[in-house]
């Protein structure tokens, strides 16, 4: 089980003082298997988040567990050797492929660091990996600038893969593909979940996308999480005013609903280096009552229980204080 | 109706060397005058080429190597730069998905859009007052002040909406909107939509949506027309496309979407093989490596022709498809 524990990530603003607050307390677990899908504007965070859960970046405060052992605290071979478990997924993987590596040669590497095969084992490895992502063997002995978008994801899974983590970071895996390749893609993640008993972390701006393969869904807004819980109840039955408004905006591929396009929320994502008082949302939300200006709210469980939480106040039918909650002796 | 753009047999190629790659392999198109119609297709199958030699923009290595583009029954391929120019902006305008590559980064908003106006012959003083306006129109807070700024200081959205009021300036016949809001976020994209919408109605525009997303369009468009391997496959109102698509390509793409409503979520459809370039060499219909209903037929390229409202370019009829 993966855990995150109020991780907070302050970056320095460029050429100025003061900082942006792209991570601003954040706690979520992903259970054996469990996908959890996380969705959210530009910005809000996600990929901060992502960046933290593997440490390929250390967090300001708080930390990540995994099965009870905390890596923000490991370092050296101790923390290569649990970094192995958790893998990452980039939108782009032609960036993270070596041009001048063919197939074969990138997924013989990653064995090879890690030990995992040699000789004669590493080349059956390397075929049993393209297999497992759907690519015939010979594969192995092109150059990634011969293979299109689908093909290079599909390498990206193979190579992730090659390491038997447990946790894959799938950031924006399918957002830079058409909508045939996608399809492929996404059902592969399907397929290979099931086989390897995999658990994933699915960031995605695409609510459609995130419903199609999430079991719980995590709603972010500048820096937090405004919504959690099973993946039915977030998206068919949003509670936060947010989580609503990005849901109505998912365009429904029917003609037949002819009403006019509507912008579901004004206004734009704030500036995270010079948050709104209150809760975040406040500026662009159709409900927001006087108390939503002054008082951060916390997540809190909904009142009718089932796991599913939410940061509002309307929402939530009380008001908190997020602050005031973190730290008792604060406001 | 009348026709307000005609492409007739449009061929677009690339040099390559001493060769030519033919990418845009002889479109025919009639769009009437206030008619939304939205070209889809995945990406490279030629969309963004078509449009730009509707506007006269391509650049070498791209180049016209046949076909007309007639706007308003003129024939635009036979005119001179000078003349193109003249008509770009002020008869036909095109909104592209990376406003930076159209707006000039060394430039304060508002003077683009006062020089969108007076490249017409509008005189400065009344483009000025006409600027403040428009960025209002568009949903720029405080024109005054923000007119002063430069592109990198808005965020993807607002560089969007000043690119829209730069378009719009001088209340064009035609509007061409190639992927306006691929790169924005999605309550953003929504607005921008809606915005481009609304002032279609209000100036009458005929509009193109190019896009790769089918469920974008469903809701704003009369007609959809759909390319692959740059060939128009198919060309259809919208519900008939949504309800009765009439080319396996279009039923394929339209089964790879999931279903929001769908709790079941199931496994989604798949087109076997992968999207071709463009150029690649094919003989017989385009889409046959990847059809599931090819026949002995389809190895010579079926000809667009008439299927109920409108028209597809294959051999064999919907009530004969195998599923
Ligand atoms: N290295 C950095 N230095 C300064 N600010 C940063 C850095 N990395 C991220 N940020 C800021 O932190 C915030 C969150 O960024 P992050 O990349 O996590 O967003 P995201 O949700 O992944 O967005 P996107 O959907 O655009 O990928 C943003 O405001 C971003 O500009
Ligand atoms: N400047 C160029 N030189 C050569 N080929 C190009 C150029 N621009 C686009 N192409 C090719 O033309 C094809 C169609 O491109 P485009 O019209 O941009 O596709 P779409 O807009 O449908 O995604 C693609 O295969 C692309 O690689
Ligand atoms: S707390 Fe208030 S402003 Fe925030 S989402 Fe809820 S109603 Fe809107
Ligand atoms: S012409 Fe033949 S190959 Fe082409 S789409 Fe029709 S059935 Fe398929
Ligand atoms: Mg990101
Ligand atoms: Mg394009």
């Amino acid at each position: 089980m993966l855990t995150a524990t109020d991780l907070v990530k302050q970056y320095p603003v460029r050429g100025g003082d003061g900082v942006v607050h792209a991570l601003a307390g954040v706690s979520l677990t992903v259970g054996d298997g469990e996908t959890l899908g996380i969705v959210g504007e530009s910005g809000c965070g996600k990929s901060t988040l992502a960046k933290l859960l593997v440490r390929l970046e250390d967090p300001t405060s708080g930390r990540v567990d995994l099965d009870g052992v905390d890596l923000t605290e490991l370092r050296g071979p101790a923390l290569r050797q649990q970094r192995r478990h958790i893998q990452m997924l980039f939108q782009d993987p032609y960036s993270s492929l070596n041009p001048r590596l063919r197939v074969g040669q990138a997924l013989g590497e990653v064995l090879a660091v890690h030990r995992l095969a040699d000789g004669r084992q590493r080349e059956r490895r390397v075929g049993d990996l393209l297999e497992m992502v759907g690519l015939a063997p010979a594969f192995a002995d092109r150059f990634p600038h011969e293979l299109s978008g689908g093909q290079r994801q599909r390498v990206g899974i193979a190579r992730a893969l090659a390491v038997e983590p447990k946790v894959l970071l799938l950031d924006e895996p399918v957002s830079a593909l058409d909508v045939s390749v996608r399809a492929e893609i996404m059902n592969l993640l399907v397929t290979l979940r099931r086989e390897l008993g995999l658990s994933y972390v699915f960031i995605s701006h695409d609510v459609a996308m995130v419903r199609q393969i999430s079991d719980r869904v995590a709603v972010m807004y500048l820096g937090r999480v405004v919504e959690i819980g099973d993946w039915k109840s977030v998206l068919d039955n949003p509670r936060h005013p947010y989580t609503a408004a990005l849901r109505a905006a998912v365009p429904a591929p029917n003609p037949e609903l002819s009403q006019p396009i509507e912008a579901t929320v004004s206004g734009e994502v704030p500036n995270p280096a010079a948050p709104p008082s209150g809760c975040p949302f406040h500026p662009r939300c159709p409900l927001a009552q006087d108390a939503c200006r002054r008082l951060d709210p916390a997540l809190l469980p909904l009142p009718l229980g089932s796991g599913h939480q939410v940061a509002c106040h309307v929402a939530a039918e009380r008001v908190t204080d997020r602050s005031g909650q973190l730290t008792p002796s604060g406001s | 109706m009348t026709a307000l753009l005609e492409l007739a047999d449009l061929r677009v190629s690339a040099r390559s060397g001493r060769a030519d790659r033919e990418i845009v392999h002889g479109v025919d198109l009639t769009v009437e005058a206030g008619q939304t119609v939205a070209v889809v297709g995945e990406s490279g199958s030629g969309k963004s080429l078509t449009m730009l030699a509707v506007m006269g923009l391509l650049a070498d290595p791209l180049h016209l190597t046949g076909g007309a583009v007639r706007l308003g029954g003129r024939d635009l391929t036979a005119l001179s730069e000078r003349k193109l120019r003249a008509i770009r902006g002020n008869d036909a305008a095109m909104i592209y998905q990376d406003p930076m590559t159209s707006l000039n980064p060394l430039m304060r908003v508002g003077d683009q859009v006062i020089e969108a106006m007076t490249a017409h012959g509008v005189p400065k003083a009344e483009a000025g007052r006409r600027m403040l306006d428009l960025l209002a129109r568009v949903g720029i807070p405080d024109p005054k002040r923000t007119a002063r700024a430069y592109p990198h200081e808005f965020s993807g959205g607002m560089r969007q909406r000043v690119m829209i009021a730069c378009a719009l300036a001088m209340r064009p016949r035609l509007l061409i909107a190639d992927e306006p809001t691929t790169a924005l976020d999605v309550t953003i994209q929504q607005q921008i939509l809606a915005l481009i919408d609304e002032l279609r109605r209000e100036l009458g525009m005929t509009t193109i949506w190019v896009t790769h997303d089918l469920g974008v369009v469903a809701r704003l468009v009369d007609r959809v027309v759909v390319m692959y391997a740059g060939h128009v496959v198919e060309d259809a109102p919208v519900r008939q496309l949504f309800s009765a698509p009439q080319h396996p390509y279009t039923k394929a793409l339209l089964a790879a979407l999931p279903d929001p409503s769908d709790d079941d979520r199931p496994p989604l459809a798949q087109i076997p093989g992968r999207p071709p370039a463009a150029t690649d060499p094919v003989e017989g219909c385009p889409f046959r490596p990847r059809c599931s209903q090819a026949v002995d037929a389809c190895a010579t390229r079926p000809p667009l022709q008439t299927r109920m409202q409108g028209r597809a370019a294959c051999w064999v009829p919907p009530h004969e498809w195998r599923n």
